[in-house]
């Protein structure tokens, strides 16, 4: 991959924290602009730590990282965010206003843009994520699902490059998981750099075009979403299984099923050329 | 080392660690105690070294914690030294001249007498600290037979504390990863960059209450609770009664001697 | 013979809620049953699995019609201390539910709160580790443990006091899909060999099809859909419409049925059927083929 095409270009990182464990071990690895990628792994196999030198929110320990042609070792975290926006696990970490407005404002803020500018932000990403509605609730008062949003658009009026979602979906219903991961491709598709660290599998599959496997610090397999989940003798190094109709179909593959099934819709269309002799 | 180290570590194998929880709890605590009370520089003096020998030839402490706090401790130090010597206007014989600057007997035995009260107290923390975990304190709490409350309460604060400082570094992470610079600007946007801090901990710890009171209920627990088993039993054995037993005659005989004496050695108790 | 559980017309209404939380609830569970219950977030899961051991109606503000007996004994009529002797409760965050310093003082608690004699504790208490595996893991602190060994640990804890009924709430959602494993295997022994009543909440419903006697759907607080998994997971569009999401390969079964009339009226639940239904259909095919 040249690295003149990657947003995001890591070499040889390792990262000690304090205590003395080694969370990540001499890993490389490039980001594509406007790629969608999903990092995948067991707790403990350094995919927070990672994505944290994304933003600089941790710096190497050796190694560098090079985040949209800055070097994240001399460059400070409030610069890195605003090419790099992280949202994390809990929304309620990071809320800290009475209104949604003043949430997704408080970003732009701390960057001292002019009044016009934050309000045309605030304006734009309110509508982007269907919070018009929200403006002036208390976003204590929104459910997981919402607050989520709320965090999302806020990271999003620091007008990022990339976005690192850290488990979108955790504590979410399949309906809300959902909703979630659309919004993250429709914004993909107007551009942005989409990296996902989680453990559904299944969202995985129907969303992500790349997939890094981490463990024990170092990547396992990265590649297409399709070469990696028809590898599941090295997902299972990771502990990790495909999804249920990937791996059925690797378990067809006697019949001519390709093992690159990534969800439902694609195994009834393969399935259903053979079904088609039967009526 | 982290804050959570120092609530839970205990030195392994020294001496004073195997002693029992009320005695490790005490010996510091009383010492310092004692040291509040006295201003007899002998008296400051001996209880420093004490202090001193049983911290380091019988309780082995991690030289991070000794690091930390001598550090610390000697920057106080400096302060007093500062302050009393130069600026507390306490009247006695002059000792030292310099222009309009002079040092009077009364404030050199002042200053002396704080520092090595401030370093006892410093020391004997040191020792509590790496000489008890949190169980030891909250186990003393109930051999002292308060009602079980304030030991229950004790020991879900401890939880909670760790939890709560685990919460503040995840808080300061997803605030610095939108430009929150936590350690830049005026007093007044420092601030308000504080209160990004504060507001999600308290949301944090607000929604945790409920959670936790859900879960401890639905362990049978009840503060109206007649007939209660406590599972852990505190081992105190005799050596540990006498240590207790002598440091509160100690301290009683202190108070007594300052209080009908007044002097020792040439000098106010 | 007495029913585990026994919910008659149960509605509840929090304080400050607009609507009522939970609507008209009819439900009977027998001894030893495995029942699993689904719905979409905000269907009033967490608020019945409350009702189920008295923390609802007694440790929150609302208004309950209706009744909810547990083990022979009524919620409103007994304490949440005498109810959690009988009913053991797992809530969804491994941190929160877990407030002791260590893991032996986490399982003492229940116990010691309900005045068991202390060799009735140590016996109960290595009986539990026993099941959730983690014997050598009396004295690591919370810190010091996984998300899916903390939850091992709360199931523990719930099951120190020998109940008839365990309710789990969401007890995978936070976890990593090794917790995940490690907290279905436990659960999957606890069906195995222990007599005991399970009510599970989830959303895995891959996971969900190899325990559950019989699955329920909660929807806007009402059940909207009642049955053994093999009938209940038919109805796949009315479930993904009230956002549940059957097993993949149920949905492929349901998918092909419609569109080809490939099966014999019940769709697969696991892989294994799936496979052993889709082989047979394409060998079929294979076999008109050569004719």
């Amino acid at each position: 991959m040249s690295k003149v095409n990657s947003i995001i270009h890591v070499k040889d990182l390792w990262h000690t924290y304090p205590d003395g464990t080694t969370a990540l071990k001499g890993l490389s690895l490039d980001v594509s602009r406007s790629e969608f990628l999903a990092i995948i792994g067991q707790n403990g196999s350094g995919k927070t730590t990672l994505a944290k030198h994304f933003n600089g929110l941790l710096k190497p320990t050796k190694g560098i990282v090079i985040v949209d042609g800055v070097d994240t070792r001399k460059t400070s975290t409030s610069t890195l965010a605003t090419k790099v926006g992280y949202t994390f696990q809990n929304p309620d970490h990071q809320i800290c206003c009475p209104t949604v407005e003043a949430e997704v404002a408080f970003g732009p803020k701390q960057l001292d843009l002019s009044e016009e500018e934050i309000r045309r932000r605030v304006d734009k990403w309110l509508g982007m994520l269907g919070l018009e509605g929200f403006r002036d609730e208390h976003p204590f008062f929104l459910n997981k699902a919402e607050r989520q949003r709320v965090t999302v658009a806020s990271m999003l009026a620091m007008e990022p490059e990339v976005l690192v979602v850290d488990e979108p979906t955790t504590g979410m219903d399949w309906k809300q998981s959902y909703a979630a991961l659309d919004m993250l491709k429709s914004l993909n598709a107007t551009g942005k750099t989409v990296i996902i660290i989680t453990h559904n599998m299944r969202l995985v599959a129907e969303y992500a075009r790349r997939v890094i496997v981490m463990l024990d610090g170092l990547v396992l397999i990265e590649g297409s979403v399709e070469e990696v989940f028809s590898r599941s003798d090295i997902l299972s190094k990771a502990f990790l299984r495909p999804p249920q109709v990937t791996e059925l179909a690797h378990k067809l593959k006697e019949f001519g099923v390709p093992p690159t099934v990534l969800n439902v819709q694609q195994m009834h269309g393969i399935l259903g050329r053979f079904y088609e002799e039967l009526s | 080392m982290s804050i959570r180290s120092y609530l839970t570590y205990v030195s392994p194998e020294s001496i004073v660690g195997r002693l029992s929880p009320p005695t490790k709890i005490f010996l510091p605590v009383i010492v310092s105690f004692m040291a509040l009370v006295t201003i007899n520089f002998y008296l400051n003096l001996f209880l420093l070294l004490a202090i001193l020998v049983v911290l380091f030839a019988l309780a082995k402490p991690p030289s991070a914690y000794v690091k930390l706090f001598t550090g610390a401790a000697l920057w106080m130090c400096f302060v007093f030294a500062i302050f009393y010597l130069f600026l507390s206007g306490y009247k006695g014989n002059v000792i030292f001249q310099l222009g309009p600057v002079s040092i009077v007997d009364t404030s050199v035995y002042m200053v002396t007498s704080i520092i090595l009260r401030f370093l006892t107290m410093t020391y004997a923390t040191v020792l509590l600290l790496c000489t008890t975990n949190q169980k030891d304190i909250v186990m003393t709490v109930r051999w002292l037979r308060l009602p079980y409350a304030f030991s229950f309460m004790l020991a879900l604060a401890f939880r909670c504390a760790i939890m709560f400082l685990e919460d503040s570094t995840k808080v300061q992470e997803a605030q610095r990863g939108r430009a929150v610079e936590f350690n830049k600007g005026s007093l007044i946007r420092r601030l308000r960059k504080f209160i990004a801090l504060l507001v999600p901990l308290i949301v944090i710890s607000l929604k945790r209450t409920q959670t936790i009171s859900n879960a401890i209920e639905s362990r049978a627990f009840s503060f109206s609770t007649k007939k209660r088993t406590f599972y852990f039993t505190l081992q105190v054995k005799p050596v540990d009664y006498v240590i207790i037993g002598t440091l509160f005659a100690l301290f009683a005989l202190l108070v007594a001697s300052k209080l009908t004496l007044g002097v020792f050695m040439g000098y106010p108790i | 013979m007495v029913k585990a559980v026994q919910v008659k017309d149960l509605w509840w209404k929090y304080d400050g809620s607009q609507d009522w939380n939970l609507k008209g609830i009819n439900l009977e569970v027998e001894k030893g049953e495995f029942l699993a219950i689904v719905g979409p977030t905000g269907a009033g899961k967490s608020t019945f699995c409350m009702c189920l051991n008295g923390l609802i109606p007694h440790n929150f503000m609302g208004t309950m019609k209706g009744t909810v007996v547990v083990s022979g004994m009524n919620t409103l009529e007994k304490r949440v201390a005498d109810l959690s002797e009988k009913v053991g409760l797992v809530f969804e965050d491994p941190e929160s539910q877990f407030i002791g310093m260590s893991v032996e003082e986490e399982l003492v608690f229940g116990p010691e709160n309900l005045g068991f004699s202390k060799e009735e504790i140590k016996q109960r208490m290595e009986q539990a580790l026993d099941i959730v595996r983690m014997k050598n893991y009396l004295n690591k602190a919370p810190y010091e443990l996984s998300g899916g060994q903390k939850q091992r640990v709360a199931i523990a804890s719930a099951l120190v006091t020998c109940p008839e009924i365990m309710v789990l709430d969401e007890p995978t959602s936070q976890l990593d899909p090794v917790g995940k494993a490690e907290v279905f295997s436990v659960i999957s022994e606890l069906k195995r060999n222990r007599n005991v009543t399970i009510i599970l909440v989830e959303h895995l419903t891959e996971e969900i099809v190899k325990y559950a006697d019989r699955v329920i759907l909660l929807y806007g607080g009402r059940i909207e859909l009642e049955g053994q998994p093999k009938d209940f997971f038919k109805e796949v569009d009315l479930l993904k419409e009230k956002g549940v999401f059957p097993p993949q390969v149920t949905e492929l079964g349901y998918l092909l049925n419609k569109s080809y009339g490939a099966s014999d009226g019940n769709l697969p639940l696991t892989i294994y059927q799936a496979y052993e239904e889709i082989t047979s259909t394409l060998k079929k095919v294979s076999s008109r083929c050569q004719k």
